[in-house]
């Protein structure tokens, strides 16, 4: 049983969170393409490497960000969800 | 909803008893002690409290936080914590950054509940957190016996020992395979935590409790 | 009973205790503290078990629980292994996979037909000679000849527990390498588990020979043992084995009954080394043991192994098995090394002034049996400087020439194996961090360096913990390079020298495997099935990856073991299961409805009221709970409604993106119906939004949806980073629907607020009491009828029930179930999310347009709505009915056919009490779905019927009876 960090509560076994899928870059809605709209929704990278996640813990609802590489399964980082704008401000 | 009738029940048929408040006097006179491990050999039992109809008040939202400082109650650091608020015969405990649980220091008086209670209904103030229903959602169990961690790690995915797990900690974790907040309160002075959890699973916690604990 | 060797051999055995117990029939006496295979062994009952292929007799190799020879079936529990089953007084045990009895198996015939059953025959027989000679021929007649043992399905309930362990340092392996480490660790302050699987600590301590004296090992064994059992920073659990590695050191440790889930910030492994068999003819006769198992016999149970003695020695271990056989009163006829040179000298002298002779450069060609092959007669040795071989006559051949560290639970963390053609063996390499090997697993043999080792990998851990530890020298270790010996693999012409004991496989057939093509080990593992018997792999890896590699001349090392998955050793599936709990959730008046008759059904973790008594046939009493709503009055209990509290200036705007249609201009005192959408614009929930204030809605969800709903909400809220609180409150709140024409007035006779049609029209949501229980009160349902949802904080819930039961009384009230809730329901055409909506419906064909506010700037699933809509509608949800019949009925997910293809099907269907005729809801295609249209159903009988589509509002059209 793999361990998550929660920024909220610590590590826990990682069967007390559920994964929210990958970060995306934001879509507007109505003003996308057809086609961009559609590759939203039913294309994933499913990257090798790095990817961020967003997670849940469960028993505290805390919604926060991971960050995993795919290929061997570790988990790099995880942080609140305010970390997030920050993040994307700067890059 | 300030409405309070008669026979209010609890999921495991306790009756509010019938005092103005809705809250009996004292903690031990009419509760049931669940023993669902029992004594053994140089080992003390470990009993369950059904404690669902004691009042407690949950504020949760933007705003809950501002309130209660600006009520003078020091805010418990950091989150997952208890604090004692002393002067006014509560515990507050911390869930969230905007999240908040307060209970009667001594069951028995539930007079401060209710007089904070009154006071956070009454405030005007446009943002004050909301009712977070907590004596609704959430069933209330203490359990406590010197084996208490023990016996919860056949449940319970977290590391309740007593030197690991300091007195007033909250932890939000699973125990009898569902959402499950528990607190160390060791209120009987025993190693002891309070449980919170869905109140339409009472039944199902005190009978995964039990079988839990038969040998 | 044959004599036991006196003092101080037996270290486990209690002299004075005999118990009796028998074995295929047979009454046999045994010491207590002996396994079942040492007392067998011990009474001259050496054939235990029949191989599982060729029927061959085997005995004990390993007594150590590693091999499949000792496998029998004790009473009702099959697979158990022999060498390491403590004995009990009374304890019946038989052989397994025996045809008529051990001593006569006619399926040893088999071993005969050996050449009939080369490598991998079951893939390329059993195809013929009819279609289907599998299934009825060839699968039950192996099945019978391949299964081990036999489950007693009698047996009675056994308990068995799981629990959650938290330690700073876990180690596995109790010899003197992992006592070492515990105490070192613990020395430290951290808090330490070791786990061994034997019933005692001690390791090789407690049977192999050092070059001290054996009593100054027991010696150090009794200091070390001492030392543990003071240290109130140590655990310790015996009998018990850690099974496998798992992420972030989460090892399962089974003992008895229980599996411990054992956590640990650090795990050092001093899980020790797999003495190895060698290959040559016969090679698996009764009597030819491990050179270990030979010192177990001894040492732990008092048992003299043979009366003379050939002993192989490739290493050191080798001399000293010799020894200890000499010192026990064995005759050693000879010991057999193949090295040219005497790399032994000092054992040597000592051995041989007592007269035993040594023969160097030799080998063992083959051995020969006793009659019917059931015990060691006799073996051949062969020089490779001589041509000549002679035979020597004994009852027992020792065999110790190498060793694997036992690499499981390494391997399964990441660590990488490797093959140092210096020493001859495995080496681990590439340890993860947090993971320390210390003892003979690491390559450390000598007892001074495995100690030392086993002190610096505790004080490595406790230095990463962050505790102070002491520097630790490991001296140098001089016997690493004389522990294993690489032998020429080269196969017996005549075969019977086998590389997997357990799988009856020989040289030749990992080399047939290779020839076939199959020179992967991976693929050799599958075509062969060597590695996959019960001990999996444990004698057979490094034989195997010898030959592979010489078959295929590359190097041991790039050739390397399979894979290694956890589980290590078997488990039961009761460790696995533990105590089964399913969860439940009652509602408050829950009892109410069992008082009431009602039988309960789950749906989800709830349990509801499917229907209420049992004085008349289920449909009789649902078709009355149907009347009574339509007639009178009737009340259910919808408390398992998923119930959301939205609060903040922004509560209208999530709701505006979240669910379909205008909420932010909803007034406050107006329910509005919610449907939700994701963003493919599949319909995914449905509910109610009740305004209760500006910034506060009451929202309801259906009781399957409302935890993904409310998850997926406040996800959305953190992403929109808008002003609102979302708290779900399900359980909080009670809630009954009160529903039929006489509704009102069961309300006002309960008193409370104004139920009028005035005070609380259709579609009104007001706050007040009833029968003094606070209440949120809506004119909403699902019947069509007039009714009245009311939800009250759960405490209340049976104050609130037995109020509106006893001011309904006079005019009928009685409680309804989910069956008679289904029919109102479609007779109203109501849709159930996930009955009658699948995966991909959408609210257009569904003909739910009118729940899209489609000139809202946003909300999930607008997007793909607008998208789909220029496409060409696929399918539509209709209605249809068709005449009552005695001879047939349609029924749920029936087909409807179109030219005989199958184009839609029923999602629900029902004979209306009201209507008197059969009415449903179905998917069709879109240019079939034309209203008044004759469409086939095929029926569960296979018949087909004829039903109408019509629209599906099957009753009161118009809603007359619901706004009243």
């Amino acid at each position: 049983m793999k361990i998550m960090n929660c920024p909220l509560n610590g590590p826990r076994n990682i069967s007390e969170f559920t994964c929210f899928g990958p970060v995306h870059d934001a879509v507007d809605a109505q003003s996308a393409s057809d086609a961009a709209w559609c590759h939203y929704l039913f294309y994933q990278e499913n990257k090798a490497g790095i990817i961020r996640e967003w997670w849940r813990h469960t028993p505290s609802n805390y919604y926060f960000i991971a960050e995993r590489h795919t290929v061997t399964d570790e988990i790099i980082a995880t942080y609140s969800a305010s970390e997030l704008s920050r993040i994307e401000n700067k890059s | 909803m300030a409405v309070l009738a008669a026979g209010r029940r609890t999921p495991l048929g306790d009756l509010y008893a019938e005092h103005p408040d809705g809250v009996p006097s004292s903690i031990d006179a009419t509760l049931v002690r669940t023993t669902v491990v029992p004594e053994r050999s140089g080992e003390g039992p470990i009993e369950v409290l059904d404690l669902t109809r004691y009042a407690r008040f949950g504020i949760k939202g933007k705003g809950a936080s501002d309130w209660l400082r600006s009520k003078a109650i020091p805010l418990p650091e950091p989150v997952n914590t208890l604090a004692p608020v002393a002067s006014r015969k509560l515990d507050l405990v911390r869930l969230g950054a905007e999240d908040y649980l307060v209970l009667p220091q001594s069951l028995g008086e539930p007079a401060s509940l209710a007089a904070l209670r009154s006071e956070w209904e009454s405030d005007g103030r446009e943002r004050k957190g909301f009712n977070s229903w907590r004596e609704e959602v959430w069933a209330w169990f203490h359990i406590h016996g010197a084996n208490v961690a023990d016996f919860l790690a056949k449940t319970c995915p977290v590391d309740l020992n007593a030197d690991r797990l300091p007195l007033r900690s909250v932890v939000q974790t699973r125990v009898a395979q569902m959402d499950c907040i528990l607190v160390r309160t060791d209120r009987t002075n025993d190693h002891g935590f309070d449980l919170f959890f869905d109140v339409a699973s009472a039944n199902f916690m005190m009978s995964s409790l039990k079988e839990l604990g038969a040998a | 009973m044959i004599p036991r060797l006196p003092l101080p051999y037996g270290t486990r055995i209690d002299r004075g205790q005999v118990l009796t117990f028998t074995f295929e029939g047979r009454t046999f006496r045994g010491l207590s503290g002996d396994t079942l295979a040492s007392a067998l062994v011990a009474s001259g009952q050496w054939l235990i078990s029949r191989s599982f292929k060729y029927h061959r007799a085997r005995s004990v190799m390993t007594m150590a629980g590693q091999d499949a020879n000792t496998l029998v079936q004790v009473a009702g529990e099959p697979n158990v292994l022999a060498d390491v089953h403590p004995l009990r007084e009374g304890l019946e045990a038989t052989a397994q996979n025996v045809n008529g009895s051990l001593e006569k198996d006619r399926d040893a015939l088999l071993d005969r037909l050996g050449r009939f059953m080369p490598v991998g025959f079951y893939y390329r027989t059993f195809f013929g000679p009819g279609k289907n000679s599998w299934l009825r021929l060839w699968e039950p007649l192996i099945r019978k000849k391949a299964g081990l043992g036999r489950v007693d399905t009698s047996a009675p309930r056994v308990r068995y527990e799981k629990q959650n362990l938290f330690y700073d340092v876990l180690v596995v392996g109790g010899g003197p390498a992992g006592i070492s480490a515990a105490i070192e660790a613990a020395d430290t302050g951290a808090r330490v588990l070791l786990v061994d699987e034997n019933p005692e600590l001690g390791g090789s301590l407690t049977y192999a020979r050092f070059d001290d004296e054996p009593e100054a090992t027991a010696h150090l064994l009794g200091d070390l043992r001492q030392q543990i059992k003071a240290h109130p920073g140590i655990d310790v659990f015996t009998n018990a084995v850690a099974n496998g590695w798992y992420a972030d050191n989460w090892i399962p440790i089974i003992t008895a009954n229980r599996l411990y889930k054992v956590r640990a910030k650090e795990v050092i492994l001093c899980t020790g080394s797999l003495d190895q068999p060698i290959p040559f003819r016969n090679n698996d006769l009764p009597g030819i043991v491990l050179g270990s198992a030979v010192q177990r016999l001894m040492r732990h149970y008092a048992v003299k192994p043979g009366r003379r003695a050939v002993v192989f020695a490739g290493n050191r271990d080798g001399y000293r098995v010799a020894l200890d056989l000499v010192e026990a009163g064995v005759e050693v006829a000879a010991i057999v090394d193949p090295r040219t040179t005497q790399q032994h000298g000092a054992f040597a002298a000592q051995l041989e002034t007592k007269g035993v002779r040594i023969i160097l450069n030799a080998g063992i060609a083959e051995a020969a049996g006793a009659a019917g092959n059931k015990h060691l007669k006799a073996a051949r040795i062969t020089r490779s400087d001589a041509d000549t071989s002679e035979w020597i006559d004994c009852d027992l051949l020792s065999v110790s020439c190498a060793y694997t560290p036992t690499y499981q639970l390494a391997l399964q963390a990441g660590a990488k194996l490797s093959y140092d053609d210096g020493t001859a063996q495995f080496t681990l390499t590439n340890v993860p961090a947090h993971l320390t090997l210390a003892g003979s697993v690491a390559g450390n043999f000598s007892l001074p360096s495995v100690l030392a080792a086993g002190r610096k990998a505790g004080g490595n851990a406790a230095q990463t913990l962050g505790l102070a530890s002491r520097e630790i020298e490991v001296p140098e270790d001089e016997e690493r390079s004389l522990s294993s010996l690489e032998l020429p693999l080269v196969g017996h012409p005549k075969g019977r020298d086998f590389v997997d004991f357990d799988e009856d496989l020989q040289v030749k057939d990992i080399e047939n495997a290779v020839r076939t093509g199959y020179d992967e080990l991976e693929l050799v593992k599958r075509f062969s099935t060597v590695g996959m018997g019960p001990s999996q792999g444990r004698h057979s890896a490094l034989a195997t990856a010898r030959i592979v590699a010489r078959a295929t001349k590359r190097k041991v090392d790039d050739i390397g073991v399979t894979t290694s998955r956890p589980p290590f050793g078997p488990e039961k599936l009761g460790l696995l299961a533990g105590i089964q709990q399913s969860r439940y959730r009652y509602t408050s008046v829950h009892h109410r409805h069992v008082e009431a008759g009602a039988k309960m059904t789950p749906v989800g973790a709830w349990w509801r009221p499917l229907y209420y008594g049992d004085q008349k046939p289920p449909d009789t009493l649902i078709i009355d709970e149907v009347n009574l709503v339509r007639q009178r009055v009737g009340i259910l209990d919808v408390s398992t409604l998923g119930k959301i509290e939205l609060r903040g200036p922004d509560a209208g705007l999530l709701l505006d993106r979240f669910c379909s249609m205008n909420y932010a201009k909803q007034p406050v005192g107006r329910v509005r119906y919610c449907l939700t959408l994701n963003e493919m614009g599949t319909v995914i929930d449905d509910g109610v939004a009740s305004r209760v204030a500006e910034d506060h809605y009451y929202v309801t969800a259906t009781t399957g949806g409302v935890d993904r709903i409310y998850a997926d909400m406040c996800w959305q809220n953190v992403q929109w980073g808008l002003d609102v609180d979302i708290h779900n409150v399900t359980a909080g709140f009670a809630a009954f629907n009160l529903t039929g024409p006489l509704a009102r007035q069961v309300l006002e006779a309960a008193g409370g607020l104004d139920v009028s049609s005035e005070g609380l029209p259709f579609l009104g949501g007001r706050i007040g009491s009833v029968a003094n229980c606070p209440v949120r009160i809506m004119r909403i349902g699902y019947s069509g009828e007039l009714s009245f949802e009311l939800h009250t904080p759960q405490s209340y819930g049976e104050a609130l029930w037995d109020a509106l039961m006893e001011a309904g009384k006079p005019l009928g009230l009685r409680p309804y179930g989910l069956e008679a809730s289904r029919i109102l329901r479609l007779e109203k055409g109501h849709i159930i999310i996930g009955q009658d909506t699948d995966a991909v419906s959408t609210a257009d064909e569904l003909g739910m347009a009118w729940a899209l506010a489609m000139k809202k700037p946003f909300f999930i699933g607008k997007r793909s709505t607008e998208l789909l809509r220029r496409l060409p509608a696929r399918r539509r949800l209709v209605g249809f009915d068709l005449p009552s019949s005695e001879q047939d009925r349609p029924d749920e997910a029936c087909l409807i056919l179109e030219q005989g293809e199958a184009v839609g099907h029923i999602t629900s269907t029902c004979l209306s009490p009201t209507l008197g005729k059969w009415i449903g809801l179905a998917f069709v295609p879109a240019d079939l779905a034309e209203q008044g249209r004759t469409m086939l159903i095929k029926t569960r009988k296979g018949a087909e019927l004829r039903a109408r589509i019509v629209p599906p509002h099957f009753f009161d059209p118009e809603n007359k009876r619901q706004e009243i």
